[in-house]
């Protein structure tokens, strides 16, 4: 049976996007209230005008009028007042974000070697770290802190980068039949399966096309069918800046890493 | 009186209309925490002009004093774009590669067995930028490898084999 594609109203009036999640939820509903609360206010403040415009010098319905239009004014300073409040008390009250649960250490857990070696060699000289953003590098948090990933998900980020690419820019992995690379750059980006945009002319590169099909943990046979294109793709992924764009794309800014491989999920967590 | 207060009503009608239009253009988001998507900033385009170092050689600053090697932007393999990553040597089992932004090296050892790769990515080091190992160590340099080579050692700094800080054995 064929089945036609219907998206579902996914913003709120005006062009506000939806959000997922709870914190999307909440962040959901302050603007529809604010929306209907500003419609509402509106709509009140302009009753209250007509209704003491048409007055006609009677006392009660002037009343009345100014009664409406100070209702509504308050009501937008209360709205506008909670933010106000919650930001001057701190502003991190008006930031909703979920605490991120990253997994421990082998070392920590066991109790054997020092801390943040391997699991099978319980732990070494300590100097690098499983899923942990390096000290220096283009995975490092001070690096990333200024991309796309932000201050909240910048460590994380690295640790990805790091188990992914240990922080090596021209890495390559997942290879194809035919000797060629899937997965490109910082993050292993797989180009079999995403485009990418070029550092050089700001055109969006389709690179699956240059693949007979798309490198995939179940299907790892891939061969290259356009050489020139998987070239000008190899270089804009092997490019920092640009494998970071990306990875920020796919990940949504660094909050959902679900669509790398199981053994970095198990690392570093989705 | 009455005059005051249909202009006052008109002037706030317009202000909340303001804040309304703001409002739904998007200007502010008050409670745009974690759960929103941030927007991307512009990718460097590689457009500005680059001048790599000229000259035979060059000297990278450590706490330790400066560095003299090979200028390998005179043999490189392979620049990125954003000018930011210089490819040093390049095999089937390892890659060296230069981040300029933080001056650090990275030897990226992609097949077992370490050992073996890691001493000839280490020759292949010091060989290309014409150095002692005493000078190597003085340098920020990340010996690692990916998950997919091994799950076990990714993420792992593993070190130059003949600098003390650095010498993780692998297993």
């Amino acid at each position: 049976m064929n089945q036609a594609a219907i998206t579902i109203g996914t913003n709120l009036p005006g062009g506000i996007p939806l959000s997922a999640g709870p914190c999307g939820w909440i962040v959901n509903f302050y603007y529809f209230a604010l929306l209907a609360a500003g419609i509402l206010a509106f709509g009140a403040i302009v009753y209250g005008g007509l209704k003491y415009a048409t007055s006609a010098g009677n006392a009660s319905r002037q009343s009345e009028g100014r009664s409406w239009i100070w209702s509504a004014l308050i009501g937008i300073l209360l709205l506008a007042g909670a933010y106000l409040i919650l930001y001057t008390i701190n502003p991190g009250l008006t930031s909703c974000s979920l605490p991120l649960l990253s997994a421990l250490p082998q070392g920590a857990v066991n109790g054997i070697g020092g801390g943040n070696g391997s699991s099978t060699t319980g732990g070494g000289s300590g100097t690098g770290g499983r899923c942990q953003a390096p000290s220096s590098g283009p995975c490092s948090t001070a690096q990333l802190q200024g991309s796309c990933m932000g201050s909240n998900n910048a460590q994380k980020a690295g640790g990805v980068c790091n188990v992914e690419s240990s922080g090596n820019p021209n890495a390559q992995g997942d290879k194809c039949d035919d000797g060629n690379y899937a997965s490109i750059g910082l993050f292993q980006i797989n180009l079999s399966a995403n485009t990418i945009s070029d550092p050089t002319t700001g055109q969006t590169l389709n690179c699956p096309s240059a693949f007979s099909n798309r490198y995939t943990g179940s299907n790892p046979h891939c061969t290259v069918t356009n050489q020139s294109l998987y070239q000008q793709c190899l270089a804009a992924a092997k490019n920092p800046t640009t494998n970071i764009t990306e990875a920020c794309l796919l990940s949504k800014s660094g909050t959902n890493w679900s669509l790398w491989g199981p053994a970095t999920r198990k690392a570093c967590g989705s | 009186m009455r005059k005051t207060i249909i202009i006052g009503t008109v002037v706030v009608i317009a202000i909340a209309a303001g804040a309304l239009f703001f409002v739904l253009r998007g200007g502010s988001s008050p409670a745009g925490g974690g759960g929103t998507t941030g927007t991307l900033p512009p990718v460097a385009t590689g457009t500005a002009p680059f001048t790599p170092p000229t000259g035979a050689t060059l000297t990278i600053g450590t706490p330790e004093g400066g560095v003299v090697m090979n200028n390998f932007y005179n043999t490189t393999r392979q620049v990125s774009a954003d000018h930011t990553a210089i490819l040093i040597e390049q095999t089937s089992t390892y890659n060296i590669t230069y981040y300029a932004p933080d001056s650090s090296f990275n030897i990226l050892i992609e097949a077992a067995p370490f050992e073996t790769v890691r001493a000839e990515a280490e020759q292949a080091f010091l060989q290309a930028l014409g150095i002692s190992q005493a000078d190597a160590c003085k340098l920020n340099v990340k010996v690692g490898t990916t998950i997919d080579v091994d799950p076990d050692y990714a993420g792992v700094n593993l070190g130059l084999s003949f600098c003390a800080a650095g010498a993780f054995q692998p297993q």
